[in-house]
């Protein structure tokens, strides 16, 4: 294998355990410090936020080689400092590699609650999201409304 | 190459204890990790809170009061469409 092969299927590898690494440390998120917020302090209240949180993350590599068209041709046949040839100039002696790799991933955060410490002791105060609920209902409602339409088509 | 920590992971962590005064409090979270070849899910929520004050120990549930109602939403459609599906099938049997 060239030397070049070499260095493109090590620096491939490299950015696969950094791929890992980033799972790994996608933990981090799955900690109460993400969930709730650094205390800040109003007067003789102390106010902390408290939300939800989550992440996800996806990705895939692959690699693949190339060699000459003839059973004598081994990777070790290749001369390192060979010049690159053409291939219409000498279709028998192709040689190739290639790798890619993708990815995607998301993440989201949702308030929850407020809570705040002060003389009067701990309240916890819930944050209403008006937009999801809508949301739901208009999902939920035309769900429905859908079902009762296929009923009563399949009724007669 | 995989993943160095288990594929699934559920957990109630405690969180950095905030003292205000006599008052010390350990919020809690609920956690998920779900880890699988090379893809992974991480979420988190709070859980509750521990209040310690003259040495009693209370525990302070934190409410997700928008994921309550979008469960009743669900919950009530669910519910209006069963209530439907069975109401057209009666119809249907004292018809035939």
């Amino acid at each position: 294998m060239s030397e070049e092969m070499n260095k493109f299927f090590f620096s491939k590898l490299e950015d696969e355990k950094q791929a890992y690494d980033l799972l790994d440390s996608m933990t981090t998120v799955a900690h109460p410090s993400a969930v709730y917020g650094e205390p800040i302090t109003v007067g003789e209240r102390t106010i902390i936020t408290a939300a939800e949180v989550s992440v996800g993350l996806g990705f895939g590599f692959a690699r693949g080689g190339g060699g000459g068209d003839t059973a004598s041709e081994s990777d070790a046949d290749y001369p390192e400092d060979a010049e690159p040839v053409s291939s219409s100039a000498s279709p028998a002696q192709g040689y190739g590699f290639g790798g890619g790799g993708g990815g995607g991933g998301y993440s989201a955060a949702r308030p929850v609650a407020v809570i705040s410490v002060g003389p009067e002791g701990v309240r916890v105060e819930p944050v209403v999201d008006p937009t999801k609920i809508v949301v739901t209902f208009l999902t939920v409602l035309g769900s429905v409304l859908m079902m009762r339409r296929r009923m009563t088509r399949g009724g007669k | 190459m995989h993943l160095k920590l288990p594929a699934f992971r559920w957990q109630i962590q405690p969180g950095e204890p905030v003292i205000d005064g006599p008052v010390r409090i350990t919020p809690m979270a609920a956690t998920l990790h779900v880890g699988w070849q090379s893809a992974a899910f991480a979420w988190a929520r709070p859980a509750g809170l521990l209040v310690e004050q003259n040495g009693q120990t209370e525990r302070i549930d934190i409410p997700d009061v928008t994921r309550r109602i979008q469960a009743g939403l669900l919950g009530v459609g669910a519910a209006v469409t069963l209530a439907m599906w069975a109401k057209q099938s009666r119809d249907r049997s004292k018809s035939a």
